[in-house]
């Protein structure tokens, strides 16, 4: 395959734009916006409200929710909810868009073909997947009782919307860079590395669940939870695999648990690799892939303390930077060779 | 003929480790010192005798005469009236050991110091070098006195920050030169490693900041600032006080919390700035190796200063200085390997 940087970058844009979705996912979260649009229109749902019959609508609909009844707020606040909310959609739209177009044009250029298009076609579909799934989530706001996007869903939707990330930044770097270039000696570094994205990835997975349970709000002390190394109550919910998805204390555990062996395994790899002879890329790769674990720690602990779901969110993106981090290291390692490559004999001095 | 010998690498290895030995228990020393404060038991024996000191009360008798003692002086009084004799000894025992390991430590640089000299191990020009050290190493114990008695003043409970201060600096000065010593007796030629000279100033740089932020560190200890952090009226939550900086730098605790925090900051951001800098510029594996474990001691140590100030675990606290001391020393050692940069 040969290298196509245009076709790189537009991958890679698409996983920003990914990013951007999590900074507008998260503020909606954050700020309890997630049941205000009742309706999804995929096609028009673009255009804004724009008459009192519009804005009753809407309204009338979200009234219906749980959330409403037990927290009656105005028109003009639920207008303040409604725009984040509504901008959030139109950005998954505008997504849609910044990938149709390119695919489009690259496909008659001939630049995109066989397994290539394939493979892009199937991501597309992966985002098609998550704007529905986000729409049931948002339904959910309809049954009795349910007054935020319940962990089970909302846990998920995020770790998908991880996964589609995982798979453009990886896809573009290898747009990019499609021969891997040979790493004398790194084969274990590799082997790190992948476990350094993977404990990433779980970390986040159960920051997601602490984030949607609303876990923030107990056990607000570090390094023990109110005295407690291991917390009381972890497995008060039946069945005892519910625990790991909506029980307050055991999903802050695992988080706090994975989130200190992924902080400790993250900078033995970034150690490990700048020990070692890299190319300049890929040790300013380690040098950004352990200052970020540093503060994504630091984060972590302050939000907790301080029970703040703000920071919260800066915790949360700054993962999301942290993750590409690691993922970008571990695309670089891609042509780790096990043992060092045989050195040419120095040319005997003439 | 002893001049030749010292040279040899063999006795340079000799006396750099008996240095690197003596390096690691004033690192001890300062887990004991603060252990010791930790436990608020500085100020369990009330006289200072030097060498005669070092025997530990061996009957009832003994230890009756020196709770006695104890029982005059205002710490009793204000926080333990009514104490038994076993209170007493669990808070004579941490600070009988803090003084028993500084004799020890005397011992450790004396008697090797002389049998070296004697058979001609030890370069010349160290001797006095080290009999001045040896000489500092007791004044340190004077110190130490004079900041004890300084906790035995009318309703005091507990010594004078200051005097903490400058007793932790002595130490620090003294484990900073010996460390030193021992790294120009293992590699006697700088490295002179090419295109480090700026690094070397940044580094320099970062170093007195450090030092700014332990001098701070010294106070948040010396007024118990451990039980300070209050989210409710912003102690310990990053604000400036009302005021500041003129707000007491040497007498409001949430001003004393605040510089430390701030000169922290500052500190840890030079040192990063110095890791970053020094990987980037692709240096000799050593002065790399201890670039990295700057980067990596000043990230924990930031990390230990926040879980000591949330969670008010004096423990933490106490690692927090001791790790405070490790990233001094691996700050010095980069300085070390990075002696005579060039431009």
């Amino acid at each position: 395959m040969k290298s196509d940087r245009a076709l790189g970058n537009w991958v890679l844009i698409l996983a920003c734009m990914v990013f951007g979705m999590t900074i507008g996912g998260g503020h909606a979260r954050t700020i309890g916006a997630g049941f205000t649009i009742q309706v999804w229109r995929p096609f028009t749902g673009f255009i804004p409200p724009h008459s009192a019959a519009d804005w009753a609508y809407l309204f009338g609909l979200f009234q219906k929710t749980a959330l409403y009844q037990s927290h009656p707020i105005s028109l003009d606040d639920y207008k303040a909810l409604f725009w984040p909310m509504f901008l959030d959609r139109c950005w998954g739209r505008l997504m849609a868009l910044v990938f149709l177009i390119p695919f489009a044009v690259f496909l008659i250029q001939g630049r995109l073909r066989g397994k290539r298009a394939l493979w892009m076609g199937f991501i597309f579909l992966c985002g098609a997947g998550q704007a529905a799934f986000g729409w049931y989530m948002v339904q959910t706001g309809m049954q009795p009782g349910v007054i935020s996007p319940p962990p089970a869903w909302a846990g998920p939707h995020l770790g998908s919307a991880m996964l589609i990330f995982f798979l453009l930044v990886w896809t573009g770097l290898t747009f990019r860079t499609p021969e891997p270039v040979p790493v004398a000696g790194a084969a274990r570094l590799r082997r790190w590395a992948t476990a350094s994205v993977a404990l990433v990835s779980c970390t986040m997975g159960f920051g997601a669940l602490v984030a949607t349970s609303n876990a923030i709000t107990v056990f607000n002390t570090f390094p023990t939870m109110d005295g407690a190394w291991v917390p009381p109550g972890m497995f008060d919910l039946h069945p005892a695999l519910l625990n790991f998805i909506q029980n307050k204390a055991t999903v802050q555990f695992c988080h706090r648990l994975l989130a200190t062996v992924t902080a400790l395994t993250v900078l033995t790899t970034a150690v490990m690799g700048l020990r070692m002879k890299l190319s300049p890329a890929l040790r300013d790769n380690f040098l950004l892939l352990a200052g970020l674990v540093a503060l994504q720690y630091l984060l972590g602990m302050t939000t907790i303390v301080l029970g703040s779901a703000n920071l919260g969110y800066v915790h949360e993106l700054n993962a999301v930077l942290l993750f590409a981090t690691a993922i970008a290291a571990r695309h670089k390692l891609r042509g780790a060779l096990p043992v060092n490559l045989p050195q040419p004999l120095p040319a005997a001095a003439e | 003929m002893p001049q030749n010998t010292a040279a040899t690498p063999q006795n340079r290895k000799l006396v750099a480790t008996w240095l690197l030995a003596l390096a690691f228990m004033i690192w001890v020393m300062v887990g004991i010192g603060g252990y010791t404060r930790d436990t608020g038991s500085g100020l369990s024996i009330m006289n200072w005798d030097p060498i005669i000191g070092a025997l530990p009360p061996l009957n009832g008798d003994t230890w009756n005469k020196l709770f006695a003692l104890y029982k005059t002086i205002p710490q009793y009084q204000l926080l333990h009236q009514g104490m038994d004799l076993d209170g007493f000894k669990q808070l004579f025992w941490p600070e009988y050991i803090h003084r028993l390991w500084g004799r020890l430590m005397g011992l450790v640089l004396l008697l090797p110091l002389i049998g070296f000299a004697a058979t001609g191990r030890i370069e010349k020009r160290l001797i006095p070098w080290l009999a001045l050290l040896f000489v500092l190493g007791g004044l340190q114990g004077a110190i130490g006195w004079f900041m004890v008695s300084s906790g035995f003043f009318p309703d005091s409970t507990a010594v004078e920050p200051w005097r903490l201060s400058l007793h932790f600096f002595a130490a620090m000065f003294l484990l900073g030169a010996v460390l030193w010593t021992a790294l120009t007796v293992q590699s006697p030629e700088p490295a002179r490693p090419a295109g480090c000279k700026g690094l070397r100033r940044l580094t320099f740089a970062a170093f007195i900041l450090l030092l700014l932020a332990m001098f701070g560190g010294t106070f948040v200890s010396g007024i118990h600032g451990i039980t300070a952090f209050d989210p409710a009226t912003g102690i310990g939550t990053g604000q400036p006080p009302a005021g500041w900086p003129m707000s007491g730098i040497f007498s409001d605790t949430a001003t004393i919390i605040f510089d430390h925090q701030l000169l922290a900051v500052l500190a840890t951001v030079a040192i990063l700035a110095v890791t970053v800098q020094t990987i980037r510029h692709e240096p000799p594996a050593p002065v790399r190796d201890a670039a990295a474990l700057i980067g990596l001691l000043v990230i924990l140590q930031f990390v230990l200063g926040v879980t000591a100030l949330v969670s008010k675990m004096i423990d933490i606290g106490v690692v927090h200085q001791m790790n405070a001391v490790l990233l001094l020393g691996a700050l010095l050692n980069l300085l070390h390997r990075l002696r005579g940069s060039t431009a």
